[in-house]
């Protein structure tokens, strides 16, 4: 499909700011691209780039050369070192940051192979996972996007939005939908709920939102009218509460689309308010199996047959309502537990606004919680301290929860956790719960000579895990590490690790030490000097040189 | 308190890998499991495997009489002082 694109009557593809990309610019720009990947000599990449524009021209020459396109929701080193592809676009470690220097010429060999696109999943119910899309797949989406909605939308709309292109919702409804039905998308993401008031007073737009920016537009204070209007907007990739769409709504002066589906399924269905009930998008077939689960079939699916979703559902003259996520049951040590049931009930404590819990399987099987307090809650555990509280919740559940199934472990927090999709994925609960890497600093002074830290060493601590069994050792990298960073933040340094010397160490840190840590910084040579010791005397010491940036 | 009921306290909070708790927090003759703590059954099979490792217990595999010496912490110390082989 990207061959056919930029249709002739498509003649402003994108604006940055204020300033229109033409087709032309477009065309130019692929081509250089297009050449620039055929010398990469690869047949698979990583796609990142922040700037809608960039991306697209970067998606589709790739996909002129038959490269399949990687495009993944961050940049964490993580990611990095999970898809050790070529990374293109304008990202830190990138092989290919533009199409400037593209070699020159105009004869291009053969694609290399299929083109295609693989996406991630958000991960709410569990680890990230890639879903492999062909673009029969994704031209058969944005076909039903304009059955389903195009009507309504001038061919001369801008189409604006909060969400990133490098989840598959910002991908069809601000890239691949436009560049298809010859619309104008903007380079720009709007980062914040405020940022719909500096949307100028044009008409002819379209808001690509998501749940979590629209549900705080009306909890901005005071600013006024917004002057932007929209022919629609629309909100996917979570549920939008009822309330928080109907003051969208009259802020926004539109009503507000929201499209049901997922990565793996693609859109699903769609309703324009929310009393309805759910409209299947154009060539979506829907199902209950026999637990009540809906399933789907529709040519998004890279397969003909049916596909179980986990959402509850019930279906009335073909239109759907949802009726929850299936009960979400984990084996903890061999016995099925229900952390939706636990949700239910912790939810229903008067200590409790919101709860999620997970599993967590380190040293053994376990549920954890992670709680916004109510006002009663926060009361509580300001008046009773935390481990109170830990247990008065816990006995909350022990009538109904089976004793190996309640959760051992509690975190209160402000709010949910969410990423930039508005969604709040089991990775980054668990990470509340995760070891702690940093020692915690019992005493902190600070004189002319330097800084000296005293550091309680806690059992807890990640460097311990395995390092060893029978007689745990705080490992040398660790305390050079702690070194450099407490270094850092308080003297300032910016030069890159250059070096060690003098490194001695004479005695082991065990598990619940209490250690000095004394640093000292001279700025004239970069050095940094360390040295631990404790009332057993002097543990390691050393000095690590910084150089790159140094004056 | 004696010297090894807090030892044993310190060696529930680590081995269960317990938070937000210090010895000074359990209360020695209150019941370990259930009620109390709260500790569950993987908990026990930890705790044991803890104690025998630590002070080269070996526990009966008689539940029965497993569980009373794990009723609290008076009783483990007491189950301790006079089988421990280190």
């Amino acid at each position: 499909m990207p061959d056919s694109w930029p249709s002739p009557d498509h003649p402003v593809i994108a604006w940055r700011g204020d300033t229109p990309i033409s087709r032309d610019t477009l065309r130019a720009d692929v081509n250089a691209a297009t050449h620039a990947l055929a010398a990469l000599d690869a047949t698979n990449v990583a796609l990142f780039d922040t700037d809608t524009y960039r991306f697209a021209v970067w998606l589709l020459a790739a996909w002129r050369n038959g490269l399949t396109v990687t495009v993944p929701g961050d940049t964490l080193p993580a990611t990095h070192a999970a898809l050790t592809l070529p990374w293109i676009g304008e990202t830190p470690g990138s092989v290919l940051h533009d199409w400037a220097h593209a070699p020159a010429g105009d004869a291009l060999g053969q694609p290399c192979g299929t083109p295609s696109l693989r996406v991630f999943t958000s991960g709410s119910t569990g680890a990230p996972s890639s879903i492999a899309k062909t673009l029969d797949q994704l031209r058969n989406e944005t076909d039903a996007l304009e059955a389903a909605f195009g009507a309504a939308i001038p061919q001369d709309a801008r189409i604006v939005a909060t969400v990133p292109h490098q989840h598959l919702y910002g991908l069809l409804f601000r890239v691949l939908w436009p560049l298809a039905a010859g619309r104008a998308f903007d380079c720009d993401t709007l980062a914040y709920p405020e940022s719909v008031w500096s949307l100028p007073a044009r008409r002819a737009q379209v808001l690509v939102a998501s749940p979590a920016i629209l549900k705080r537009i009306p909890t901005v204070p005071d600013r006024g009218a917004i002057a932007a209007r929209f022919d629609a907007v629309f909100s996917s990739g979570g549920p939008l509460p009822p309330d928080a769409n109907l003051a969208a709504r009259a802020l926004l002066g539109s009503r507000i689309t929201e499209v049901y589906g997922s990565s793996e399924t693609g859109g699903i269905a769609h309703r324009h308010d929310p009393q309805d009930a759910w409209t299947p998008q154009p060539g979506v077939e829907i199902a209950l199996d026999d637990d009540g689960l809906l399933q789907v079939r529709s040519p998004f699916l890279a397969t003909d047959g049916w596909l179980a979703t986990n959402d509850r559902a019930a279906i009335n003259d073909g239109r759907l309502t949802l009726l929850g996520r299936a009960d979400r049951i984990v084996k903890v040590e061999e016995k099925r537990v229900s952390l939706s049931r636990i949700e239910q009930l912790l939810a229903g404590c008067n200590e409790v606004d919101t709860a999620r819990t997970l599993l967590l399987s380190r040293q053994r099987d376990e549920v954890a919680a992670v709680v916004v307090l109510s006002a009663a809650g926060c009361a509580a555990l300001a008046r009773d301290g935390k481990a109170s509280l830990d247990r008065r919740l816990r006995d909350a559940l022990a009538g109904d929860i089976e004793r190996v199934g309640l959760p051992r472990r509690w975190r209160y927090v402000a709010a949910l956790p969410q990423n930039d999709m508005g969604k709040t994925p089991e990775s980054l609960l668990a990470a509340l719960f995760a070891p702690p890497t940093e020692p915690e600093i019992v005493t902190e002074t600070r004189d002319e000579h330097g800084l000296t830290l005293t550091l309680s060493i806690s059992p807890h601590l990640a460097h311990f895990d395995g390092h060893f069994d029978q007689t745990p050792v705080l490992p040398g990298v660790a305390q050079i590490d702690w070194a450099v960073r407490h270094g850092r933040a308080r003297f300032g340094i910016t030069g890159e690790f250059a070096g060690m010397r003098q490194l001695k160490f004479q005695r082991i840190i065990q598990p619940g030490m209490t250690v000095t840590l004394a640093l000292t910084w001279a700025a004239d040579k970069q050095q940094l000097g360390f040295a631990y010791t404790s009332d057993a005397g002097a543990h390691s010491s050393g000095k690590i040189v910084f150089g790159g940036d140094a004056a | 308190m004696s010297d090894l009921a807090v030892e044993i306290k310190a060696l529930i909070i680590e081995s269960l890998n317990l938070e937000d708790l210090t010895p000074a927090d359990i209360d020695t003759d209150a019941p370990l499991f259930v009620d109390g703590l709260g500790l569950d059954s993987i908990d026990a099979l930890e705790l044991g495997v803890a104690l025998q490792k630590r002070y080269g217990l070996s526990l009966s595999a008689e539940s029965e009489e497993t569980r009373k010496h794990f009723g609290s912490v008076a009783s483990l110390a007491a189950f301790v002082a006079a089988n421990r082989s280190k």
